[in-house]
């Protein structure tokens, strides 16, 4: 019975649940702002196409990896709504950050500023996160 | 006129030369995340290296040898084969995360995958090692090195609070959403990349492959005592551009490609090209001396010829080490290993193995056979306990901190 019982999948705290979320919202967030100040400098032509292209990558595999861990925690129960307002979040992040990407990597000066706007507003709700998490 | 030159060369080669893939990303992952809270670790470890450097270059201009060509004869195989495992291991850590951090480099200017330029980046590497003279590859990144500057320049650029960054150094403490026990996580790393053992290797041997004479001490004092402290302030550099741009951004700084971005917001382009280039010449300087540092260490201390003073073929299993560390070092980075991941363990592996490679510059710069005149003074030897006590304390910690803080996260 202890054995069995061992083998169980833990069922883990919700509070700790949540802490996790906001650790990786947070971390989120630094990739997001990472691409807010990319494109900012990109627009005032202060940075090279290709750095640019580069760290706007770079941050958006740090932003998947980031995303992948969490989403493949098990929540535990109770903590379905914080799971879900992350995922949302980050599922949003991701596709800001893949929009400025490509608005980068075709040098699409309009495209870049609708996705330093979005990305600004994402990079504001990944702030609030520790107070919106339920 | 000749001596003055030759003095400038070195002070000039030694700033440019003190920072590598270590420094360039730890200090900017530490500004970003505890502001200037620990350039006290940077000065300690600044006084640190310049103490070990000046006994190793010392023993060499006194001996004409290497001080880890002497380990083993001084110290027995036993503690020598301890040296050469933990400083050779811990250098050739370092010298995977040097090539990684120069394709790290080439892939900012190019944004063509880092992992495609690591074959390209180690072939000429190692054709570097191999036909170049001493001189022309200690003198040329060094003095390339010195675009690194930039990153100074461009703090003045930003125009930050000074009285607000002066506050940071002077609060040496975490700030509100960090821990002591991170803190104490970056300390040793810091401290680590200062102090990073392939400097005195490198620094030792170099001695040696120039032929330095008692007479070269007084020059050999100069490059250390002016050229790693100007280097250190290089380094605080790079954490203080992070610290104004993105430390109230919240953003932490995990890579490369990041590092560069302050000196793009305040010198534009052109500041950035010249920031690239100070990387590639930092990074690709401290791969061709922690390459050649593999080779000295392991040749030095089975005996065999070395360096690059020789004909190759009079220092042929010299050169297949470093051949060999090359092809292995590619492998290694092929796995699609992330750089800077490598260079974050592979600076607080560098503290764990500090006891090691420092304890016998120690004992050998205060033995007279070796020494005669030149042996350590009393300041040199108060100085140097002091910091061996520092460095095993870090070297103890070193390993419980990474496993409490899951790597620094």
């Amino acid at each position: 019975m202890l054995t069995v019982s061992g083998c169980a999948t833990p069922e883990g705290d919700p509070s700790l649940y949540r802490d996790e979320a906001v650790s990786t919202l947070s971390a989120a967030e630094s990739s997001v702002v990472t691409v807010r100040i990319v494109l900012t400098t990109r627009l005032r032509d202060r940075t090279f196409g290709r750095a640019a292209d580069d760290a706007v990558t770079t941050a958006e595999t740090s932003l998947s990896s980031t995303a992948g861990t969490f989403e493949g925690l098990q929540p535990p129960r109770g903590a379905d709504a914080v799971r879900q307002q992350a995922t949302q979040l980050l599922s949003d992040a991701e596709d800001t950050v893949a929009a400025a990407r490509i608005a980068v990597r075709r040098d699409d000066r309009a495209a870049m500023r609708q996705a330093l706007v979005a990305v600004a507003g994402v990079a504001a709700r990944l702030d609030r996160a520790p107070e919106i998490l339920p | 006129m000749k001596k003055l030159f030759a003095v400038a060369l070195g002070i000039l080669t030694a700033i440019g030369g003190f920072v590598d893939i270590g420094d360039l990303v730890t200090n900017a992952l530490v500004g970003s995340r505890f502001g200037l809270s620990l350039a006290w670790v940077v000065a300690v470890g600044v006084i640190g290296i310049i103490v070990f450097a000046e006994m190793s270059g010392r023993v060499a201009a006194v001996s004409g040898r290497a001080t880890f060509d002497l380990v083993r004869e001084r110290l027995g195989p036993r503690i020598g084969l301890a040296n050469l495992l933990a400083s050779m291991g811990v250098t050739f850590l370092t010298f995977i995360a040097e090539i990684g951090g120069v394709a790290l480099a080439i892939e900012i200017a190019t944004s063509v995958d880092e992992v495609l330029w690591v074959p390209v980046v180690a072939a000429a590497l190692w054709i570097v090692l191999w036909r170049v003279r001493f001189a022309v590859l200690e003198n040329a990144f060094g003095l390339v090195g010195l675009a690194l500057v930039v990153f100074a320049v461009a703090l003045w650029k930003l125009d930050p609070d000074w009285m607000d960054l002066w506050a940071q150094v002077t609060s040496p403490r975490p700030g509100a959403n960090e821990t002591w026990t991170s803190y104490s996580y970056y300390a040793v790393a810091l401290f680590g990349a200062a102090m990073t053992p392939y400097e005195v290797f490198f620094f030792s041997s170099g001695g040696v492959e120039e032929h330095w004479s008692e007479k070269d001490v007084g020059t050999m004092r100069l490059n250390v005592f002016l050229g790693f402290p100007l280097g250190g302030l290089l380094s605080l550099s790079i954490a203080a551009v992070t610290a104004v741009v993105f430390l109230p951004a919240g953003v932490q700084v995990e890579s490369l490609s990041q590092v560069p971005l302050p000196v793009a917001i305040a010198l534009g382009k052109i500041g950035l090209a010249i920031a690239l280039l100070g990387f590639f010449a930092a990074t690709f300087g401290a791969a061709c001396e922690t390459g050649l540092s593999v080779g000295y260490s392991m040749a030095q201390f089975y005996g065999w010829s070395w360096g690059k003073f020789v004909a190759p073929r009079q220092a042929a299993r010299f050169h297949a080490v470093v051949l060999l560390a090359t092809v292995v070092a590619v492998a290694v980075l092929l796995t699609t290993v992330d750089p800077v991941a490598v260079t974050e363990y592979s600076v607080v592996f560098s503290a764990l193995a500090l006891p090691l490679t420092y304890l016998p510059i120690l004992v050998i710069a205060n033995d007279p056979d070796y020494m005669g005149e030149r042996v350590n003074g009393w300041f040199a030897n108060a100085l140097g306990s002091v910091y061996f006590v520092v460095i095993v304390v870090v070297s103890v910690a070193a390993i419980p901190l990474m496993v409490l803080t899951r790597g620094g996260q």
